[in-house]
């Protein structure tokens, strides 16, 4: 079992508190490429994030790859992270600064310094295969100001896999994509599940959806139904 | 990549705000080191003018310790000289001694106990100083057929409770004769010369200069032997002495001393024009160490002021430095925090993607520290160059002390152990001071919730 979340609900506070999860569970193995639909504020994200370590709920269990991230300490958690999970945002998150091979290669900051002066070649090797493998091989250097959005999510997406993680989540990944590089980016989301990732995809796209296994629709906060994609 | 990596790409990404952290921190270390520097050149300059003024006060004392010390030994050289000259100005006489006798002949017939010249000098007398016995009586010369004034001196008696002195009449030794200017002239004498006198043989020792008194027609011989020539055994006719070279009418001191010392004696002054001559010396003397006394009183007063007034401006700048220094940290500290904290808030989105690429706390602490220690360390050494540069500009016209007494200053202020401590001390100061301003910003972006910025963008 890749992932186990078991009753997990989630409240806003504020002057309105807003109910995000609802007594939520859900189940991924390997291989697994689930789409979560919905109306906007039904609480996709948050179970997006929580899946993904950076949102803890009230209440409930989340275990990854047979450990409780949530038991962990803030820096154990992080670590956990940075070496199981990918995630690709809508807007991309790229560091500004960075060129494209070192946006790619941003996960090594989250190892030790030792580690990352060690692994410097080893690093630049295996970015420069994600980027030929997504058409940025002459982009390495280039700042992602001067990309496309297409090539900006191209790249987001080499960072997400540049760990090898076990689980890749993705929030409206292809939202500011045109259909081309959307489908570029859904199909490499589906080559990884399909060697053994699991894919966990918020999305209001039905042709993103229809990439996945099964579709998850989600209503204030409560899963309404989990059904399977059929083409 | 590597977190330092990180780092120079974000300050090359976003110089200004680099440029400005440096900035207010150049600032900081710069008034740090400016302070130091002006306080120190203070000090140091304090030290070259009071050098420079005790130099002055001390050749000027010199210079009137000269003209004392010079006028002291003309007036001690004039008394000789003139005493020399003008002979002893003190005469002590047998009480019932005729003093036109003296005056008419410079013969005396009556005498006193020779003993009276040993009681003098082992009493405490103050007012006199050479003591010499004499017998002096105008005689015939009968070998030579001339009138002479024989004077027979056996040499000065020291004073006992005195230091010796130095005698101004040598004692003619027994054998020779001293002659005056006229005898030798008339009778032709040498140096050297066998002579007889009163059947007794004498060799010629010393033949005076003219001086125009009655030394020219003296011969002067041993006491003994004059005391023998002229049957006056243990006798003598007169104690001469030399008034003490205080100023003033003090002859009847001497007098009233003496007479205490040796009843039945009188004492008569000889030659005033050589007290009056000597009073005139005296008043030169006494001018010039009153002159002394002011100098060193004004070289004192100069002293004083300079130290007064030196202080009081190392005492302003050291105010304005206490007010000044304080402000400017505290103002650049702001500027360096509220950096940062713009910094930190351009910066959510990428801390958030960090968080979830898996940077720990400690790790998005470095980003931001590192970045503070940087500019700190930087605005530090250009801080410690602009502080040096402004402390050596803004010293001479706070102070308006011009260019030459300044000179050598900057070498003298940096080689001093003090300001070395500053100089090394202030790029540490700054980077602490930039990594402290900084240290809220980096704690709130440490602490950033990556989900509250990934889900609100």
């Amino acid at each position: 079992m890749f992932m186990k979340i078991d009753n997990i609900s989630k409240t806003y506070s504020g002057e309105r508190p807003v109910r995000a999860l609802v007594d939520v569970s859900l189940e991924m193995q390997a291989g697994q490429f689930i789409a979560i639909r919905g109306p906007s504020g039904c609480g996709k994200s948050t179970l997006l994030l929580t899946a993904g370590t950076l949102l803890a709920p009230d209440s409930g269990d989340v275990s990854l790859f047979g450990e409780q991230p949530y038991k962990m300490n803030g820096d154990e958690r992080a670590k956990f992270r940075g070496q199981h999970l990918g995630f690709v945002f809508q807007q991309f998150h790229l560091v500004p600064y960075l060129s494209v091979i070192e946006n790619v290669m941003a996960p090594t900051l989250a190892t030790d310094s030792a580690t990352q002066a060690a692994n410097l070649n080893t690093a630049r090797v295996r970015a420069s295969e994600l980027l030929d493998r997504f058409g940025l091989g002459d982009r390495a250097h280039h700042t992602p100001a001067k990309l496309s959005s297409g090539e900006r999510q191209r790249c987001a997406l080499a960072r997400a896999l540049f760990n090898q993680p076990k689980l890749l989540l993705a929030d409206e990944p292809t939202g500011n994509l045109d259909p081309d590089n959307a489908t570029i980016v859904l199909e490499a989301m589906r080559r990884f599940a399909d060697d053994g990732g699991a894919v966990l995809l918020v999305t209001h796209d039905d042709r993103a959806a229809a990439f996945a296994d099964s579709i998850l629709w989600m209503n204030q906060g409560v899963i309404s139904q989990l059904e399977p994609v059929t083409l | 990549m590597t977190l330092s990596h990180l780092i120079f790409r974000e300050i090359t990404y976003r110089k200004l705000n680099f440029a400005l952290s440096v900035f207010a921190i150049a600032v900081a270390a710069m008034a740090i080191v400016a302070s130091d520097w002006i306080v120190r050149r203070d000090a140091e300059v304090t030290r070259q003018i009071m050098a420079e003024k005790i130099a002055e006060t001390e050749a000027a004392i010199d210079q009137k310790v000269q003209v004392v010390t010079a006028a002291g030994a003309d007036l001690e050289d004039a008394m000789r000289k003139q005493m020399l000259g003008l002979g002893f100005n003190v005469l002590i006489l047998p009480e019932n001694q005729d003093v036109s006798e003296l005056h008419l002949s410079g013969s005396l017939s009556q005498t006193m106990p020779e003993n009276y010249v040993t009681r003098l000098a082992e009493s405490k007398i103050m007012t006199i100083n050479h003591l010499l016995p004499t017998v002096m009586k105008q005689v015939k010369w009968p070998e030579q057929n001339v009138d002479v004034v024989l004077y027979g001196t056996r040499g000065e008696v020291p004073l006992l409770h005195r230091g010796l002195k130095k005698p101004i009449l040598d004692a003619v030794a027994a054998g020779q004769m001293v002659v005056g200017h006229s005898i030798h002239q008339k009778l032709n004498l040498k140096v050297d010369q066998e002579i007889e006198f009163m059947g007794k043989k004498f060799k010629v020792s010393k033949l005076h200069p003219e001086r125009g008194s009655l030394d020219d027609v003296t011969v002067w011989i041993d006491l003994a032997q004059a005391q023998e020539l002229l049957g006056l055994q243990n006798l003598v006719h007169a104690i001469l002495a030399l008034e003490c070279e205080c100023a003033g009418d003090r002859i009847s001191e001497v007098r009233a001393e003496i007479a205490g010392i040796l009843p039945g004696t009188q004492v008569i002054e000889r030659y005033s024009q050589a007290l009056t001559r000597a009073e005139a010396r005296k008043k030169a003397k006494q001018v010039a160490e009153e002159s002394l006394a002011a100098e060193k009183q004004a070289g004192e007063a100069t002293l004083t002021r300079e130290v007064a007034s030196r202080s009081q401006i190392e005492r302003k700048h050291r105010q304005l430095a206490q007010v000044i220094l304080p402000l400017v940290l505290v103002l650049a500290a702001s500027a360096v925090g509220l950096l940062a904290y713009l910094n930190a808030r351009y910066r959510r989105e990428e801390i958030g993607i960090l968080r979830a690429l898996g940077l720990r706390t400690r790790q998005i602490l470095i980003v931001f520290l590192g970045k503070s220690f940087l500019s700190g360390i930087m605005g530090g050494v250009v801080g410690v160059c602009l502080g040096i540069a402004t402390g050596t500009i803004v010293g001479p016209l706070l102070d308006g002390i011009d260019t030459s007494i300044g000179a050598g200053l900057t070498q003298q202020i940096i080689g001093s152990s003090g300001f070395l401590i500053t100089l090394l001390a202030t790029p540490l100061l700054a980077v602490v001071l930039s990594m402290l301003a900084s240290w809220i910003a980096a704690a709130t972006a440490a602490s950033q919730d990556a989900a509250v910025v990934l889900q609100g963008e």
